[in-house]
């Protein structure tokens, strides 16, 4: 799987059914025709093994994914979790699959981290069962969009 | 009297809300309560109403893990009230995609949800530092599973492609050529992982199981069959209700399942692989033997090597069903609705699934009762603790709290199913 993919990859993982899970593969929808050509953006449902595949012999991973941090919905935080562990996100729904803090640390654990990785985690309003964001994640998008495009020219400019 | 209280805020890597106490007094364990307290999740009245052909689809959605089982046990119900008869290559690749998901729930659970027990460590990731070539064979493995799943199922969690009366596409034999090389390297990981679980410090127990599975004349129990007991019960699938029953008990949002003759029961991969190791291939027979164990299994702790022996299996089976397959003429049977009832019983990773329907005239759901695996194994769970925490209680108090949670993890739970995190309290009066 990772030969298909560019260096540079844009994971956003959720699900598009459960509420504001959707807020990554929103993003990468927003992305559309917005990103380099050295840059891929592709939605995953967060499975551990095929997100691994999807991290394997990347040079840089931009990770997008709701979170359940304690802040107002739609709030943005950007983790750098190129050196140092993630904080918990709150969200592992299920302990039979594991949280994206924990496949990250898999990852490292597994020497398949790639040099640059970066956590975009939108705070939730919602993770109950049904389509559509809600009102302060969906207007949350452009930022979220934004602040994508800008980690990955800085990073493009520090190469 | 002396009285301690070991608690912790939740058992990790057990899927669901729940929480354990266990009361010892004067020495002796007076009182293990497995209490659920997520939220009933309403599936069985959410399918009423509904169209016979949405049970599947609606079904699958209980549960991330073991969405095939949902699936086949709830298409084969209705397959059975409508009178239909799927066999051939179609059955047969109903039974690949039960393979792929054993191989990757079983890979999930051996690797990183139970391994980590048996090595000291607090989960996989600290377990992955130590040891990541072994944790990369894990990996490896539920990535086939997922390739299985992905390729027969529509996709890798909570496939899509089943329907009643069999598929919505069935692949041609040259899009399951690529699974076929796959799935040899996955089985020799999984002699690999046979040989790796079997050399564990696995603690010695026997517990005096009534074991039920199914059973099939031809083949190792997934789809189809009849369901025994290692004391003697050999019924139909339609007639579960006759000897099983579900009760409602105050500590616990998910409903407890007892066989009326003999109370609790075991379902899962001891009580299939004791009750069906003849119908083994002779590689998972072999692999068995080497890893010390006989005709049947009555150690809980050693379910983390019978799991390995049927992931063999499961891909030893996957590369025959491949093998054999003829591409069908049509993906699924022509049918129509008619007022009936209809039985389904699978074997999920975790045990025995039972589903029930009743259609009226147009097909529409009137009744459905669904009885998940860990259900029926929550009294087991608490007679297992009953049993042997007494013989712990000279281990020092985060010795006995760990080996209450790997003694929950040998059944590898879903509480999701059977209804997130389960909290601990081993109180000493």
């Amino acid at each position: 799987m990772s030969n298909s993919f560019k260096s540079v990859r844009i994971i956003a993982i959720g699900n598009t059914d459960r509420g504001d899970d959707a807020v990554g593969p929103a993003v990468v929808q927003a992305l559309q025709g917005r990103l380099p050509e050295s840059v891929s953006a592709f939605e995953h449902n967060g499975e551990v093994a095929g997100l691994m595949d999807c991290m394997d012999g990347a040079e840089a991973v931009y990770l997008v994914d709701a979170a359940a941090m304690g802040l107002e919905p739609g709030s943005l935080r950007a983790f750098d979790a190129s050196e140092k562990p993630l904080p918990s996100l709150g969200g592992a729904y299920s302990s039979h699959a594991l949280g994206l803090s924990e496949a990250v640390e898999l990852a490292r654990a597994l020497g398949v981290l790639p040099p640059v990785c970066r956590v975009f985690a939108v705070e939730a309003a919602t993770f109950e069962a049904g389509e559509g964001l809600s009102a302060p994640v969906d207007a949350a998008i452009p930022k979220v969009t934004q602040a994508l495009l800008d980690a990955i020219a800085q990073e493009d400019g520090n190469a | 009297m002396s009285r301690k209280t070991i608690k912790v805020n939740y058992l990790a890597r057990v899927e669901g809300e729940g929480a354990l106490n266990v009361t010892v007094r004067d020495g002796q364990v007076r009182n293990a309560e497995l209490r659920i307290f997520e939220p009933p999740r309403f599936f069985e009245g959410l399918l009423r109403g509904r169209d016979y052909s949405e049970a599947p689809d609606v079904t699958a959605r209980i549960c991330g893990i073991c969405p095939v089982a949902y699936q086949m046990s709830s298409v084969n119900a209705m397959e059975n009230a409508l009178g239909i008869d799927v066999d051939g290559p179609l059955r047969a690749l109903r039974r690949l995609l039960y393979c792929g998901e054993w191989i990757e729930s079983h890979a999930l659970h051996i690797y990183m949800l139970h391994a980590p027990d048996f090595l000291g460590y607090a989960g996989a990731v600290d377990m992955a530092k130590d040891y990541p070539d072994i944790v990369k064979r894990g990996l490896a493995l539920k990535k086939a599973g997922n390739a299985i799943m992905a390729l027969v199922g529509g996709r890798e969690i909570h496939p899509i492609n089943v329907r009643v009366g069999g598929f919505y596409r069935t692949p041609t034999r040259k899009e399951l050529a690529p699974l076929a090389e796959a799935l040899k390297q996955a089985r020799d990981d999984a002699l690999a992982t046979v040989r790796w679980t079997a050399g564990l410090d696995i603690p010695e127990a026997d517990r005096d199981y009534h074991l039920v599975a199914l059973h099939h004349p031809d083949e190792y129990p997934m789809n189809a069959g009849r369901i025994i007991s290692s004391r003697g019960l050999d019924i139909a699938v339609e007639d579960y209700n006759q000897h099983f029953v579900e009760s409602h008990v105050q500590r616990s949002t998910a409903l407890h399942s007892h066989l009326r003759e003999h109370d609790c029961y075991l379902v899962g991969p001891l009580a299939r692989y004791s009750l069906n190791f003849d119908q083994l291939s002779p590689m998972a027979r072999e692999a068995a033997k080497d890893a010390g164990l006989g005709a049947t299994c009555n150690n809980p702790f050693q379910s983390i090597v019978v799991r390995s022996i049927e992931v063999l299996y499961a891909c030893d089976e996957a590369l025959r069903l491949i093998d054999a397959y003829q591409e069908p003429e049509q993906p699924f049977l022509a049918h129509e609705p008619k007022a009936s009832e209809g039985f389904g019983c699978t074997e999920a990773p975790r045990g025995l699934l039972f589903h029930r329907y009743r259609l009226d005239a147009e097909g529409r759901i009137q009744e459905a009762q669904i009885v998940p695996p860990t259900s029926q194994n929550q009294p087991s769970i608490e007679a297992d603790l009953k049993e042997m925490v007494g013989g712990w209680l000279d281990l020092p108090a985060d010795v006995l709290r760990e080996r209450c949670e790997q003694t929950i993890r040998n059944y590898d739970p879903c509480i999701s199913c059977a209804t997130h995190f389960l909290k601990l309290d081993v109180r000493h009066e």
